[in-house]
């Protein structure tokens, strides 16, 4: 089964996109931040990564420069969701390797379609 | 209720605590960024978090105006002062007050836009340096301020409905007439569209009454929702109506009106260009040439004064039924409002140059599309590059855009410049998603080049092999060409390769749960039915007493005892591990008290540090949630009445800042909170004087109490010692209801105080309110129960060494004096002539800081218990405290002392 971390410091919205995924045929874990999301990360190869931009500890920009300069978890598919929907904020969020920028609230129909589509797979070299 | 929205509740009221917090910390402290970071992100999230539900967008509007405020703070651009504060705190308030709505009644009350919007408005105020005053003029903020939001979220102009197909039915003045009232900022009048269940009539709902009956109806219509049927197939209890309703009430009004049939009723707000549609005979454009001519030239340049003359000129000419001079009317109208919309003044140029509406819909609007809808709908952005190519008319559209937006995203990432750190792992994921996607579309031959790409790409370390294959596969999806050829079914992965062993999905179970999150009712319940064991056990010892007496098996009764024994301590445990789930850290009360302690001195015009100790101490969650109201009491009374003015203070030698400290302390099993300030203190004779003026104290008491006694008269009912009624304390009523709470969970209540040197409140509270332990005494063949904690020491005193000091019967025990008190006497269940004994069994026990020795005949066991409160008539019956059933199924009266003392 695919799997996919969401790293959200906020409960409900895990909760919301945790069901969106699980429809989406994942099987999902949780992390709060950046340092948990890595953590995680190091232990469970992920299909999808659903990261946040704001959070405590290790924001989603910082968290995805990691992921993209740690050989182990290079390649994983990055969505970051963010409340904010500006340029310069979707611009940021390519510059550190986000495969897809989405802005809050996602339409669960639109959203689930989407992380389905980026994770068909496991891990391809 | 929706899990989901629990959860928001729950983390809301989190959040906003914290939040609060770090707005005190701030205050306190302009220069903390990380306070400053903290509550901006708590803020965010909370914006996040809400945005989830979309009929939360009051709420959401507010916290996100408050963040970008917050936003400016921090980046260096505003200074958070006290007034900016308190408009926060009013924030907080709001946010709070409408979380516990939510808990309610699952929506947010009908008053929601209205209070998110001026609170939005006083905000940017404030923040745009107007000092962000409570009392702005109501006249002068109209249709300016709101301007001044993001468009995108709050304008309040830009909210409603912006299309109303049905304008048309309503009569041209009266949409003039809302039209201009609300460009003027009159308000807005709503509208609202009944549809009646077709059951309804079942239900008892009356529609036509509701409708007739809704407040400010300024036009309505009914008609019906399907075809009639013949007159022989209509079914007259099917109700098929469906009421349009135009009110020029507030918004929150019509929907009270509306409440009991919410689920059938949109209420909405229209922007006022919606009601602007001319209506007529379609006429002739020719004679209007000539003004058609100019007027597009002064609305271009924005001459409206010379434009309105034309209209005017052009209305005399035109015949009134017509289309052409509707649209006149019209524009006469709109250029009449402060602020025309040109998009709107075209638009109905255009309706006179034609003759009749322009089928393509109005452009223009303040720049909106007007395809944007009802704005409180559907999220409309789902983010992605938003490139929506023409459907593939295949039956997949949905999968096929979704695949742009990504294959479009990739192509974006390996533009963007990214570190060359990172450059390796985004080929590697551009890859490992552009095949994933590929392959769900069904282009497996693209997707078959894709790994050749990421290596080519890798070699060269520029994305362009990628960026290729990306352009191939884009190409015919967006043009249509290529049919997917599996549709959306995205568990079943196609024969790749299925690599190793997939790890197993308790593969990550070294992982364990930490924390539970339970239901409070779940816990109570479970605490009710331990507390039911405990009591149901006692009735062991008393079989085992009938085992050896009536039935004389002293073998048997010996087995239950032991019986009793294991089954005893098997419950205590058990009594405990639930207590211990139940126990909450005082600081969730605490954490309220630096906020009170700060807008009180603000109000007051004192200064008062706060001062907190031991919010780690624990105690059972609802003696803390009953805490904080007498807490509240307390720390008011403290700064109103105890803390003196700065001067006062200076004058006195001390600081010019008084200090409250709130201390909270474990003592075996009870919390001891204690409320110290430094101000001025009490003086005992003035209490008695002011409590014998109240008539609180009779004559002769005012010369035998006690100092200590005088301390404990401000827990007396009306008693208030404040020169003057403050609006923040001094009504007489709460240092009752400290009391009262103090009594209701079994504590006591400790007053000392020093005048000029401060005073210090120490209420002694159980750690856990569900089990009661009390000591049983025999008076009059009725058994009695006194609570544990009074308890001093039972002891014998011999008949002679009673004495009567002050015409009261006395005993020295120790060096103490400690008045007697003849229970049989004073509840009229001894007889009295049992004088004749040697010595009496005296329990001493203490009340409100005092000794009183209680007389009875004979001590018994002591035994934990439920206290249940008298009820019903009873209730009255102060004296005691409650009930209780014993083991052995009698019932147990348990006193109140505090009132024994009373009536004494």
């Amino acid at each position: 089964m695919r799997r996919a971390l969401i790293v959200d410091d906020a409960v409900t919205v895990r909760l919301y996109h945790r069901k969106i995924l699980e429809e989406a045929g994942f099987q999902v874990e949780e992390a709060e931040n950046g340092v948990e999301a890595l953590e995680k990360a190091l232990v469970t190869p992920y299909d999808l990564l659903l990261v946040d931009v704001n959070m405590p500890k290790m924001d989603g920009y910082t968290l995805l420069r990691e992921v993209r300069s740690t050989p182990e978890l290079e390649g994983v598919p990055a969505i970051m969701i963010s409340t904010e929907s500006e340029k310069h904020d979707r611009e940021h969020a390519y510059r550190v390797g986000a495969n897809l920028y989405l802005v809050k609230p996602v339409r669960p129909e639109a959203f689930r379609l989407l992380a389905a589509l980026m994770a068909r797979n496991g891990e391809s070299r | 209720m929706n899990p989901l929205l629990a959860e928001f509740i729950t983390e809301t009221r989190e959040l906003l605590e914290r939040v609060s917090q770090g707005f005190l910390v701030l205050e306190r402290n302009p220069g903390d960024a990380e306070a400053l970071n903290g509550l901006f992100r708590g803020m965010h999230t909370i914006k996040g978090s809400s945005g989830i539900f979309e009929e939360l967008g009051s709420l959401t509007r507010l916290v996100h105006a408050a963040e970008d405020v917050l936003d400016g703070v921090r980046q260096g651009q505003q200074q958070l002062t006290p007034e900016g504060a308190d408009i926060f705190f009013e924030i907080l308030d709001q946010v709070a007050t409408w979380v516990d709505e939510l808990e309610a009644s699952e929506t947010l009350g009908p008053g929601a836009g209205e209070a998110s919007v001026q609170l939005v408005r006083r905000l940017r105020q404030w923040a745009s340096g107007g000092g962000g005053r409570a009392e702005a003029k109501p006249g002068h903020e109209a249709p300016r301020e709101t301007d001044a939001l993001p468009s995108q979220e709050s304008g309040e102009n830009n909210e409603g409905v912006r299309e109303l197909p049905w304008a048309a039915e309503v009569p041209e003045a009266l949409r003039r007439e809302w039209f201009r009232a609300a460009a003027e900022g009159a308000g807005r009048p709503v509208v609202v569209t009944y549809t009646p269940d077709e059951a309804c009539f079942f239900a008892g709902d009356d529609p036509f009454h509701t409708v007739r009956n809704a407040p400010g109806v300024a036009w309505g219509t009914v008609q019906a929702r399907e075809p009639w049927p013949d007159l022989g197939e209509l079914d007259p209890y099917r109700c098929v109506l469906e009421f349009r309703l135009v009110c020029t009430a507030p918004e929150g009004e019509v929907e009270e009106w509306f409440r009991y049939v919410a689920d059938q009723v949109r209420v909405e707000t229209v922007v006022p260009s919606a009601w602007v549609r001319p209506t007529g005979e379609p006429s002739d454009p020719e004679p209007f040439g000539a003004f058609v001519h100019d007027a597009r030239e002064w609305a271009r340049g924005g001459r409206w004064e010379n434009l309105r003359r034309a209209v005017g000129t052009a209305l005399g000419v035109a015949g009134p039924e017509l289309l052409s001079a509707s649209a006149l009317r019209w524009l006469d109208t709109v250029l009449a409002t402060s602020d025309p919309d040109p998009g709107l003044v075209e638009w109905l140029i255009e309706c006179v140059a034609r003759g009749e509406v322009p089928p393509e819909g109005r452009q223009g609007e303040a720049g909106r599309p007007s395809g944007a809808g009802v704005s409180a709908g559907e999220p409309a952005e789902t983010g992605g590059s938003g490139t929506s190519p023409a459907p593939l008319g295949d039956g997949h559209p949905d999968l096929v855009a979704a695949a742009v937006e990504i294959l479009e995203a990739q192509r974006t990432l390996l533009a963007s410049p990214v570190d060359p750190g990172i450059r390796r792992g985004v080929l590697r994921s551009v890859a490992r998603v552009a095949e994933s996607v590929l392959i769900g579309v069904g282009q497996t031959e693209v997707a078959a080049r894709v790994s050749a790409a990421l290596k080519a790409s890798q070699t060269q370390g520029g994305g362009e092999p990628l960026r290729e294959v990306l352009q191939d596969a884009l190409a015919p999806l967006a043009a249509g060409l290529a049919g997917p050829e599996e549709d959306e079914a995205p568990s079943q992965t196609p024969a790749k390769k299925p690599e190793g062993p997939v790890p197993e999905p308790g593969g990550n179970g070294g992982q364990k749960v930490r924390v539970l999150r339970v239901d409070q009712a779940r816990i109570d319940a479970l605490m009710d039915l331990v507390g039911e064991l405990v009591v149901a056990k006692n009735a062991l010892p008393f079989l085992a007493r009938k085992a050896e007496d009536v039935f004389q098996v002293r073998e048997l009764a010996r087995e239950i005892k032991n019986q009793h024994a294991v089954i005893n301590r098997i419950a205590e445990e058990l009594q405990g591990a639930v207590m211990q789930v139940r126990m909450v850290p005082v600081s969730h009360t605490f954490q309220r008290f630096p906020r009170l302690v700060r807008d009180l001195s603000r109000k007051l015009g004192k200064k008062v540090r706060l001062l907190m100790e031991g919010e780690e101490t624990e105690a059972d969650k609802n003696v803390v949630e009953d805490l904080t109201e007498p807490l509240v009491h307390l720390i008011r009374n403290s700064m109103d009445h105890g803390i003196e003015p700065p001067d006062e203070r200076l004058a006195a030698g001390k600081t010019e800042e008084g200090e409250i400290r709130l201390r909270a302390v474990q003592l075996d099993d009870q919390v001891l909170i204690e409320v110290i300030d430094d101000g001025r203190g009490m003086d005992p004779e003035h209490l008695k004087r002011k409590a014998y003026e109240k008539g609180i104290l009779s004559e002769e008491r005012l010369d035998t109490i006690t100092d200590q006694e005088a301390l404990h008269l401000i827990f007396a009912p009306g008693f208030s010692t404040a020169p003057q009624v403050s609006n923040v304390s001094g009504r007489g009523v709460g240092m009752d209801a400290v009391r009262a709470m103090v009594d209701r969970v079994g504590g006591s209540v400790a007053v000392e105080s020093e005048p000029g040197r401060g005073t210090c409140i120490r209420l002694s509270l159980p750690l856990s309110m569900a089990v009661t332990r009390v000591m049983i005494v025999e008076v009059g063949g009725q058994m009695l129960g006194v609570p544990i904690e009074s308890v001093v020491e039972t002891v014998r005193v011999p008949a002679d060494g009673i004495h009567r000091i002050k015409g009261r019967e006395t005993v020295v025990l120790r060096d103490r004096l400690v008045p007697l008190c003849r229970l049989g006497r004073v509840l009229a269940l001894g007889r009295e002539t049992a004088d004749g004994r040697d010595e009496e069994a005296v329990l001493v026990v203490q009340v409100g800081g005092n000794e009183l020795g209680l007389v009875v005949d004979r001590f018994h066991e002591g035994v934990d218990i439920i206290l249940k409160p008298l009820e019903g008539i009873l209730a009255g019956f102060r004296l005691y405290a409650g009930t209780a059933l014993l083991g052995d199924g009698r019932v147990l009266l348990v006193l109140n002392l505090r009132e024994l003392v009373a009536c004494l």
